[in-house]
Formats: C-alpha cells, sequence, structure tokens
C-alpha cells in the first residue's frame, strides 16, 4: 500500500503532537525544581489535549492499515469469498458507528464554542478545541471506511485482503518494519 | 432483556471480526437506545473520559518502550544477563528469563517483550542446539512477566477503571512478577541439567564488567521512573513523559539504533499502538458507563452475597472465568469489560481492590499464552515460522508453572499486598 501525501501528513502531526506532549512534560518537571519563576502549571492539561489529537489522527491510519485489534478468530478459518462479505458488514457498521461519532462530536463541540466553555486550570484553555479531536478523527476514520468498503466491493483482491495478522498495538507499532527514513 | 440484547450484539459482532473499539461502542450505542437515553450521551462520555492525565501516561509509556526498541536496547540486556550467567548449563535459557523481567522494567506490555527479546534469543538458542520448542516456550512464558512488572500499561488501566492508585499498584505487582520470574528460572535451570542443553563459555571479568557498563544507559529507564513516581517528585504521568525523554536519549546518543531526523516516525508508530489501545478505552468506558448505571453491578453483589460465597470460592470462580475469557478477548478487553462490574463488588466481599489487581493481570497473562488463542503464541508462531503446535508443546511446562504462582498469589495475599502497605502503609 502506497502512502499518500496525506498519509505523510497525517503520521508528522501525530509524531509532532508526541513530541510536543514529551517535552511539555518535561519542562514542567525541570521548571518545577530548577527555574519556578518559568515554571508551568498546566502540562499534564495540555498533554492531554496533544496525546488526544495524536490517538485520534493514528486511529485514521489505523483504519488505513488495519491495525485496530479484532478478533481473527473466525475470519482466519473462513474462506476468501465469505471473508469479502464478513468485511463489507464490517465497514458498513464502522461507518454508521464513526459518522455517528462525528455528527454528536460536532454538535458537542458547537455547544462548547457557543458557551465558550474553558478549562479550570490558569491556561483556561478553550474546550472546543479538545473536543474538536473526537469528531474529526471519526471523521477521518470514516472515510477510510468508505474506502475500505469500496476496496472490497469493487477491487476485491483476496491475495492481499484477506487476513490472517497479529494486532499491532502489543507489539510496540508495526512489527519488524523499521520506521521510513525520509 | 437488555442482557440478552447486548450479548447477542457482543459476541456476533465480536463473531465476524470486527476491531474490539467498534464493538464495544456499537454495544454501547444500542444500549443507551434501548434504554432510552440520547446518543449523544455516547460521545460525551468517550470525550469526559479521554480528558484524564493518568490515562495519557500509558501512551507515553509506549513511546519510551517504542525508543528503546528501535534503540536496540533489547541486545545490551541480553548481552549484560549472557555475561554474568555464562558456564551454567542451559545459559541461555536462563537469560532469556533475565533479560526478559529487565525489558519488562522499561516496557509496560508483554507480547513488546517477547518480540523483542524473541527476535534476538529464538536464532541464538536455535543455532546453539536448544530444541526449538524449548526456545519458543521459554521466550513466549517470560515474555508474559511484562505486564506485571511496573510500568504496566494494564495495571494503569485497571487503576483508572477501579480508582485505584496507580503508584501502588506498580509496588504490588513487584514481588509476583519476581516470583514468577524465580519459578522460571528454577524450572529452566532443573530441565537444562535433565536434557543435558549446551553450556556457554563463561566471559573474563573485564569483559563481564565492559557489557555492564553497556548496559546501564538503559537501566536508567526504570530508575528514574521509580525514583521519580515513589520519591513524590513526579506525577505517574510526568514520570512516563521523562521516561519517554531519557529512551529517546539513551537511544539516539549512546545506543544509536535510529537517526535523529526518525524521531517523529518512530513517534507516529508508537502512537499508532498506543492508538488502537485508547479507542478501546474511550468506547469501553462509554459501556462501562452504561453498565454501572444500569444497576447490574449492584444485582451482581446481591445475587453473590445471597450465595454466601467465602471469598477463596469467589476468587477462585472468577479466576475461572476470567481464564474462559482470556481464551476469546484480548487483555485489555477483558479487563475493561469484566472491571466495571467487577470493581463494585470487591469490597462488598472483603476482597482488597490492589490484591485484586494483581490476581487479575497475572491471569491475563496467563490468557497471553494459553491455547487456543493466546497471543504471544501467535507472535511467536510467525517470527520463528514454526507451527503453533510446537509453541503450544515449549509453552506448556511455563503454563503449568503460571498456573501454581497464580494459586499462590491468589490465595496468599501478603505476597502481593507486603510491599505497597510497607511504602503507604494501609
Amino acid at each position: 500500500m502506497h502512502d499518500t501525501v496525506w498519509d505523510k501528513v497525517e503520521r508528522f502531526l501525530i509524531g509532532l503532537l508526541g513530541a510536543a506532549a514529551m517535552l511539555i512534560g518535561l519542562v514542567q518537571v525541570i521548571g518545577r525544581y530548577l527555574a519556578p519563576r518559568y515554571a508551568i502549571s498546566w502540562a499534564e492539561e495540555v498533554i492531554v489535549y496533544l496525546i488526544v489529537w495524536a490517538i485520534m489522527l493514528a486511529a485514521s491510519q489505523l483504519v488505513r492499515t488495519d491495525g485496530h485489534v479484532r478478533p481473527d478468530l473466525v475470519l482466519r478459518v473462513a474462506s476468501p469469498r465469505i471473508q469479502r462479505w464478513m468485511e463489507v458488514m464490517n465497514c458498513i457498521v464502522a461507518i454508521a458507528f464513526c459518522a455517528g461519532l462525528a455528527w454528536y462530536g460536532w454538535s458537542i463541540v458547537a455547544t462548547s464554542w457557543q458557551l465558550d466553555e474553558r478549562s479550570s486550570s490558569d491556561l483556561q484553555f478553550p474546550m472546543w478545541l479538545y473536543s474538536a479531536a473526537i469528531p474529526t478523527g471519526a471523521m477521518l476514520m470514516t472515510g477510510r471506511y468508505l474506502n475500505r468498503l469500496y476496496r472490497y466491493l469493487f477491487a476485491f483482491d483476496p491475495e492481499t485482503m484477506t487476513v490472517g495478522h497479529i494486532p499491532g498495538h502489543e507489539t510496540g507499532g508495526g512489527l519488524a518494519a523499521p520506521p521510513p527514513a525520509d | 432483556m437488555t442482557i440478552i440484547l447486548f450479548l447477542l450484539l457482543f459476541f456476533g459482532l465480536l463473531a465476524i471480526g470486527m476491531p474490539i473499539f467498534l464493538v464495544l461502542g456499537m454495544c454501547a450505542a444500542v444500549l443507551y437506545i434501548a434504554s432510552g437515553e440520547p446518543l449523544v450521551g455516547v460521545t460525551q462520555v468517550v470525550i469526559d473520559h479521554l480528558n484524564s492525565p493518568t490515562l495519557m501516561s500509558l501512551p507515553l509509556f509506549v513511546m519510551a518502550a517504542t525508543f528503546m526498541r528501535y534503540g536496540g536496547v533489547a541486545k545490551a540486556l541480553v548481552d549484560v544477563s549472557a555475561a554474568w550467567l555464562g558456564g551454567i548449563r542451559g545459559s541461555l535459557g536462563l537469560v532469556t528469563v533475565v533479560a526478559c523481567t529487565l525489558f519488562a522494567a522499561i516496557s509496560g506490555s508483554s507480547v513488546a517483550t517477547a518480540l523483542a527479546m524473541g527476535t534476538i534469543l529464538l536464532p541464538a538458542m536455535i543455532e546453539k542446539g536448544y530444541p526449538r520448542s524449548f526456545a519458543l516456550g521459554v521466550v513466549g512464558a517470560s515474555g508474559t512477566i511484562g505486564i506485571v512488572i511496573p510500568p504496566s500499561l494494564a495495571l494503569i488501566l485497571y487503576g483508572i477503571v477501579a480508582e485505584q492508585s496507580v503508584p501502588r499498584l506498580f509496588l504490588a505487582g513487584v514481588l509476583p512478577g519476581l516470583l514468577q520470574a524465580a519459578a522460571f528460572f528454577a524450572w529452566v535451570w532443573y530441565d537444562a541439567r535433565r536434557r543435558k542443553f549446551p553450556v556457554e563459555p563463561s566471559l573474563p571479568w573485564a569483559e563481564r564488567w565492559r557489557v555492564t557498563a553497556r548496559a546501564i544507559p538503559a537501566l536508567i529507564v526504570p530508575a528514574v521512573v521509580l525514583v521519580g513516581i515513589y520519591g513524590g517528585i513526579v506525577t505517574v504521568t510526568e514520570a512516563a513523559a521523562i521516561a519517554a525523554v531519557v529512551s529517546l536519549m539513551v537511544s539516539l546518543i549512546y545506543y544509536r539504533g535510529f537517526h535523529w531526523s526518525e524521531t517523529l516516525w518512530v513517534i507516529a508508530d508508537a502512537l499508532k499502538s498506543a492508538g488502537t489501545i485508547m479507542l478501546i478505552v474511550a468506547t469501553a468506558l462509554a459501556f462501562g458507563h452504561w453498565m454501572t448505571a444500569s444497576g447490574v453491578p449492584a444485582e451482581l453483589v446481591k445475587w453473590v452475597l445471597a450465595r454466601h460465597l467465602a471469598p477463596w470460592q469467589f476468587l477462585l470462580a472468577i479466576n475461572v472465568l476470567l481464564l474462559v475469557l482470556g481464551c476469546f478477548l484480548e487483555v485489555i478487553a477483558t479487563l475493561l469489560l469484566v472491571l466495571p462490574i467487577l470493581a463494585p463488588v470487591l469490597p462488598a466481599l472483603g476482597v482488597d481492590p490492589v490484591h485484586f489487581s494483581i490476581i487479575f493481570t497475572h491471569n491475563m497473562e496467563i490468557a497471553l499464552v494459553h491455547p487456543p488463542v493466546g497471543l504471544n503464541l501467535f507472535v511467536l508462531s510467525t517470527i520463528s515460522r514454526a507451527p503453533i503446535g510446537e509453541v503450544i508443546r515449549g509453552i506448556l511446562p511455563f503454563l503449568i508453572l503460571l498456573l501454581t504462582v497464580l494459586m499462590i498469589i491468589t490465595y496468599v495475599p501478603a505476597l502481593t499486598m507486603w510491599l505497597p502497605q510497607a511504602v503507604y502503609g494501609n
């Protein structure tokens, strides 16, 4: 599967958000003990916002690479033809759920925006900006699942599109694949 | 009625191979509709529950472990164990147990440990003439130590769902984890003599110290985490962020496993794997929210109390239930599904939630290597290209040891409770 520009953008953003979260944690601890004058008190709060955004973008990548944890016990024994229709079913349910999550998510974001809801810390962070991560991720996943549904309906290839994989999450990432060098 | 609806939906969706987060999310949505609550509630609960600093320690610990893995830390840990265990019969098997325990203190996940160690030690053992089934068994079983030795991703989640202090849970896992490592060590030592495994030459002392010095930067990470948390210097989330920074530094500057320009891609990789867990957590908590409101846990308490079950009978029943569930579901999913129901029941039955956390996670360890669907079995079968049956044969003696340790953990609460009580008091 070839990386599109958007895939690279997604992964780049995930990396950037994660790096920022890590560094803000470091700054908070160093500030507290070594430079109290510049100490920040809102690091943990901001770490949440950064990581949740990163995770919701990663969710989209996970749909693309079929990395979401799934029990493939039945799939493994099913014939490719049956697998195809199980996948179609999967995609339809997934699209329904993700679209719903996005729809209700935006309504929550809109309410939060209208009420100008802020976090209770010194930072007074606008909460709509945090909440928006969930519908954004859900929308991206909807798009990915629509793409997947299309491929299983109209461009099915039993060689590459039937399962027998290890869920990626506990392996700490892509199996033996080294990070891309670019 | 809703329970039957839920069970049908849940197992139906699982059977067609739907991702766990979707299964839980759909179940939550249908249950909200069935009990007349607005659907926007599901989304609201997801948004609210993700807003938890403690939960964010999980992706940060995954980042630290991923840096270490790409950095080539596993090799350094294997070398240091081999340097000190050389000259003993079957030393590579013993090295596997010790190196996995060390790696477990850096990584929070069992499969990551089995994978990192397996790729180095499996070929080495087979080349030296160890039986392949033994090599597979010892790597798979030792990998499971990762789930109880702190930092443990499963214990972080347990702490969030059961509202327990994560540092306390981490301490509780230490002695049971070491007991398990000791049991494996003793068995490998015995098996090696019985079956005449090869002997590695012992290294000269100068060489031993050189190899040890090389592993020290890797061991800084668990030291920083432990001193930081138990010295009261940092929160769990800050400790995780610091662990990530230190592992990145150590991997880039000292081990040079990857180039600094690749850092963002490695982080993206780490967060992708953390993402699978986080999405399950988010939807499972929406589901758990409904579960608590539905009064099922309260009913369960009433039911169990009416049976006059002694705590030991209750624990035995729960262990059996978890072992069965572990055959079908994956660790995080089992934890998030069962715990919201069980957590409220524990105090009523006189079971300490901290003690129970280790019973639970140890049980999940067994699930990882339990035929037919233990995840570690498949990881090993994939990386070694050995048939799954051979992996199972190799893991059987360790499975018996694991079950024995489970019984000890369950019925000797002091093993789990002593350390947290010594540090924090009651």
